[in-house]
């Protein structure tokens, strides 16, 4: 157990089989799908409030989830979970990685504040995307994607494309 | 500091259980690696595709089973406006290869050490502000259009769920198979 527990990497099937049956028992026993987008929201409501609690409660958007709802709420904990668990499976099989990816510096260089701006800009891109469309990889791909729901299958049809061409201008050599 | 801030303890520990289990599938998964997520886009490593596919059919037989079995589930399906997630996908799939992560394999790539993902967990939460500034813009211009209220493939197609699954399972075992030779021939 604990040498499959140190390995570096499981098949896909075991990990897609394991997030499938996590997000069964979600729904049985909490009646709440594994989700990210909201949280990253709620942390930027959370981090505004510091400065001003008025321009968060007035914008219309944000008050919607700090309103009737704590704002510490349910993804930012599986946020939470995800880092410790994703440290602990790293420190377990012991390898270690780098700060630019190989394929990035293949096409914007090695340097390191390019792939922190590129990384910034990549998740301000991501959660104003998952916020139009009204979910993210967990939540509309393989929630709504289970629950055969049109609008996940979407979701799915649009984000694969758009990242295959976006793929092949970018990094295709 | 807003005043309401924690929700009630249940949550956070169950909070925390999920994500831990999924940050550590994610992580042994590779998934949480710039390489895998774009290796997929390129065509050159199939991870994402087979957790993607595999998750979504076991989950499926679980929750159709569950529901068969009449067990109470909260299973909230509304309409949407294709408008709103063909751009919404747009937008995702492009900062997805940029960034070389997903929300969730993203958080799990800075747990891992790659440091590259917590500036793209800073611009996430920039995301998030940006978005609350354009939602009054995106809710009248963009999810108000082409709005439907076909929700629900089975109902669309007019055949059971189990149907659908099965269909699923057919495809990506032909799919993986394929994929499995192709990578025997190449070597």
């Amino acid at each position: 157990m604990i040498k499959f527990l140190k390995k570096t990497s499981w098949s896909p099937y075991t990990v897609g089989a394991g997030i499938g049956l996590l997000m069964s028992l979600a729904y049985l026993i909490i009646f709440k799908i594994l989700a990210t987008s909201t949280a990253f929201v709620r942390l930027a409501a959370f981090l505004i409030g510091i400065f001003s609690v008025d321009y968060v409660i007035y914008n219309e958007y944000f008050s919607r989830f700090v309103a009737s709802k704590p704002v510490f709420e349910w993804q930012v904990f599986i946020l939470l979970g995800i880092l410790i668990g994703a440290f602990i499976s790293t420190k377990l099989s012991g390898i270690t990685f780098s700060f630019i990816p190989y394929q990035w510096g293949q096409t914007f260089g090695f340097s390191k504040p390019v792939r922190a701006i590129g990384a910034f800009i990549g998740g301000a891109l991501l959660i104003v995307g998952a916020r139009i469309a009204g979910g993210c990889t967990l939540s509309l791909t393989i929630a709504g994607g289970l629950e055969l729901a049109t609008q996940g299958w979407l979701f799915i049809v649009a984000f694969f494309t758009t990242g295959i061409i976006t793929a092949h201008i970018l990094y295709k050599k | 500091m807003l005043p309401n801030l924690f929700a009630p303890t249940f949550i956070i520990i169950a909070g925390i259980a999920c994500g831990f289990i999924l940050g550590f599938l994610f992580q042994k998964g590779q998934l949480s690696q710039f390489k895998v997520i774009v290796g997929q886009f390129l065509f050159t490593n199939f991870t994402v595709l087979k957790v993607i596919m595999t998750a979504i059919i076991v989950g499926s037989v679980g929750i159709h089973l569950m529901l068969y079995m009449e067990l109470p589930l909260k299973i909230d399906i509304y309409p949407f406006s294709i408008l709103a997630v063909t751009i919404g996908g747009i937008l995702f799939g492009i900062g997805m290869v940029v960034l070389g992560y997903c929300p969730g394999t993203c958080i799990a790539a800075a747990g891992q050490g790659s440091n590259d993902a917590w500036f793209g967990l800073l611009g996430m939460i920039f995301g998030g502000w940006i978005y609350a500034e354009i939602d009054p813009i995106v809710h009248t211009h963009i999810k108000s259009m082409w709005k439907t209220e076909m929700t629900e493939l089975p109902k669309i197609l007019q055949i059971s769920p189990w149907m659908i699954i099965l269909a699923l399972v057919i495809i990506s075992i032909i799919l993986f198979k394929f994929l499995g030779r192709k990578k025997i021939a190449q070597k």
